[in-house]
């Protein structure tokens, strides 16, 4: 028997006596049972691979085609540096940014942040854009075990069931509007509010949401609905809200174009009421509307200011080829990368499970404290819009509060 | 609702009907006259429609020009592009029997549709992906009624095309062969009409209509590469609604169907957009063959 194993041992190579045969199994399974458990963190890393898709075509690239370029802005601004100094493991590691775009299609998306995750092996997700197309994608972070750092998306569908790989920086889509309504009831002369939003996730939600703030701050809803998202004639509701005699009428629509043919019916139809608050006003809208959108209020993710946070953020938008007010959203892309340093620092390290912790604790201010990101229980953030007013075909911003009421002014019907 | 609300909601949904039924009018006779779903008409809409927000966004700098001068020198230029379509995609089907060739157009035009939207997302790469042009004239004012002035030129111009249609096909020996190969294609064959050239005219004539619709869009509200499709399929409503090949049917079916939009928009906008498919289940059920189909 002896002879028989020595023999069919050396079929594969030298000949191995049982002792030794025992000796190298032994070590095979000692060396198999570390491995899952340490083998990630053993793997010598040489850099912070982040993984995201954006709308670079489709629906949405009208409002983020850009920020593909800011992304790179920033990371090329961290690899100047070095990178990002990873105490846990005593390195500093530059940032690689793999990018994919998901055509403005949740499917899309998803599809690629499951490639991610299983063939680029980043380390982490940023989330792609909208509420919408995040929905699909946490399915990738839940099932690969990757914090997501969401981005634009706070629509309540995806913080009803704990996730403990997800968390935002924005606050619920239900307080977006919380600094527009603030800045209405302050400047006083509105009493009625007729309300529309795209019917989808978010847009519904902000909507609601502004609702019940205008009601908290002792004025009224008149007329609230819900248009299908393939909505191209608006004349029908311009009617019924014409009907309920509002002072204020405000559309939710996302992509904003959605937009201009609602205005552009209500300014033919004779809807002239004081103010006109247009949730998202980016350059299509403003462009199709020209002179009308004089006044109209309007809302960015950041203010005018002279903070070291904001001469960054101006410059990093420079360097990405636009001006902020062109793409709002960017104030929002810059909140996640905050969000991303501060979580790896404290973090120090890239395990999946390290990073994810540390990303709920997230907790700093920005904008010489004018603001503080914090992580609620949920996964919520703090981030909402600062509200803005069209003039001379561009969004002024109305920040801080006190200054925003001496400048807005009512648009009393001038379309 | 008042009084006054109730008449602007009529003539809103006879306005949008209007415009509906131009290009519905063009699917109708691409499919009456050769047989053919084009699915890829709401694409022809959408790039007519951005070929005047091209124009109108070149010329802007120079100077103004009225974009519905533009939509009159788009039209042509789709007249071309229908013909052209069709003698590179439709009429190499033709000689299949009628059930392959019906599937395989439906095909083909879906398969077109497809590709004219992502090679107008792609163009879109770098401008902005809706367009739009700002034009606005003056609304006309009557007591408290609203009558938007630039939807009134549209419905002025459709009723001109139609008409101008209704000439061409009774009077001119071309429109007479295009009904003539609608009512009956070999019978027209054998009288010596070349349905060959008979079916591209069709299709060159139901594409300009369609890119002057888009025309209209741009004007009234914006275009973006992904709105070709669902409106494909509200103007199928509309052609199997009023009855297939049946032009009065259109006209009356677009009118149907703008009012349903109209009313129910007014009172649950979010039905709005599902009007089109209830009101050609009830019609159906209630005349199989669509309003008047024969």
């Amino acid at each position: 028997m002896s002879t028989r194993n020595q023999n069919d041992t050396h079929q594969f190579g030298e000949i191995i006596t049982r002792r030794k045969f025992i000796t190298l199994a032994s070590a095979a399974a000692a060396g198999m049972a570390v491995i899952p458990l340490g083998g990630s963190a053993m793997a010598a890393k040489t850099e912070i691979v982040i993984g995201a898709t954006l709308s670079q075509s489709g629906r949405f690239q009208g409002i983020i085609r850009p920020f593909g370029k800011l992304l790179q802005v920033w990371a090329d601004g961290i690899n100047a540096k070095g990178g990002i100094y990873l105490h846990k493991i005593n390195k500093t590691l530059p940032i690689r940014l793999v990018i994919y775009d998901d055509q403005s299609s949740p499917p899309t998306a998803l599809k690629f942040y499951e490639r991610l995750a299983a063939v680029d092996k980043v380390d982490f997700f940023m989330g792609p854009f909208t509420s919408f197309i995040t929905n699909a994608a946490l399915q990738a972070a839940v099932k690969h075990k990757r914090p997501m750092f969401m981005v634009e998306a706070n629509d309540s569908a995806m913080f009803e069931k704990p996730n403990r790989w997800r968390a935002t920086g924005l606050s619920p889509a239900k307080t977006e509007y919380t600094r527009v309504v603030q800045l209405l009831a302050k400047k006083g002369g509105v009493k009625t509010f007729a309300l529309l939003s795209r019917d989808s996730l978010h847009e519904n939600q902000a909507m609601e949401g502004f609702g019940e703030m205008v009601k908290k701050a002792g004025m009224e809803v008149v007329y609230q609905k819900i248009a299908p998202k393939d909505t191209r004639d608006f004349s029908s509701i311009i009617l019924a809200m014409k009907q309920s005699k509002p002072d204020v009428v405000f559309i939710e629509w996302i992509p904003p174009p959605g937009n201009i043919g609602f205005l552009k019916q209500a300014r033919g139809l004779g809807l002239n009421p004081k103010d006109v608050v247009v949730g998202h006003a980016p350059v299509p809208v403003i462009k199709a509307l020209g002179r009308s959108m004089e006044n109209v209020l309007s809302a960015l993710y950041f203010f005018e200011g002279d903070s070291p946070h904001h001469r960054e953020f101006f410059a990093m938008c420079k360097k990405a080829g636009f001006e902020p007010w062109q793409y709002s959203e960017a104030g929002i892309r810059y909140v996640t990368f905050k969000r991303i340093e501060e979580a790896l620092v404290t973090a120090g390290s890239l395990e999946p499970e390290e990073v994810r912790r540390a990303m709920w604790q997230s907790n700093f201010s920005l904008y010489n404290g004018d603001i503080r990101i914090k992580t609620d229980k949920k996964g919520y953030g703090t981030l909402h819009p600062w509200p803005s007013q069209i003039k001379n075909g561009k969004p002024v911003s109305l920040w801080p509060l006190s200054k925003g009421v001496e400048i807005f002014e009512h648009k009393n019907g001038q379309w | 609702m008042e009084f006054t609300t109730l008449v602007q909601v009529i003539i809103n949904g006879v306005l949008l009907g209007g415009v509906y039924a131009l290009a519905a009018f063009g699917l109708s006779l691409i499919f009456g006259v050769s047989g053919v779903l084009n699915l890829a008409h709401g694409e022809f809409l959408m790039v007519g429609g951005m070929a005047v927000f091209l124009l109108f966004d070149a010329l802007q700098n120079v100077w103004y020009v009225n974009p519905f001068i533009l939509v009159a020198v788009v039209a042509p230029l789709f007249f071309l592009v229908g013909l052209v379509f069709e003698k590179a995609l439709i009429q190499p089907l033709t000689q299949r029997k009628e059930h392959v060739r019906l599937a395989s157009a439906v095909l083909v035009t879906l398969g077109a549709a497809l590709v004219i939207e992502d090679v107008a997302d792609f163009a879109s790469r770098g401008s902005q992906y809706e367009k739009s042009v700002d034009f606005f004239i003056p609304s006309l004012v009557i007591g408290e009624i609203y009558l938007e002035t630039n939807k009134l030129v549209m419905f002025g111009l459709v009723l001109i095309l139609i008409v101008a249609l209704f000439i061409f096909l009774r009077f001119t020996y071309v429109g007479l062969a295009v009904q003539a190969v609608t009512q009956n294609r070999r019978g027209a064959l054998l009288v010596g009409v070349n349905t060959t050239r008979i079916n591209a005219i069709a299709f060159g004539i139901g594409t300009a209509l369609a890119a002057v619709a888009g025309g209209f869009e741009v004007i009234n509200s914006m275009v973006a590469p992904n709105i070709g499709l669902p409106l494909t399929l509200k103007y199928l409503c509309i052609v199997v609604m009023g009855g297939l090949g049946s032009f009065l049917g259109v006209a009356l079916g677009g009118v149907i169907i703008g009012l349903g939009e109209s009313f129910l928009g007014f009172f649950y906008p979010a039905w709005s957009q599902t009007v089109a498919y209830l009101l050609l289940v009830t019609v159906l059920l209630i005349r199989p063959k669509g309003l008047f189909g024969k």
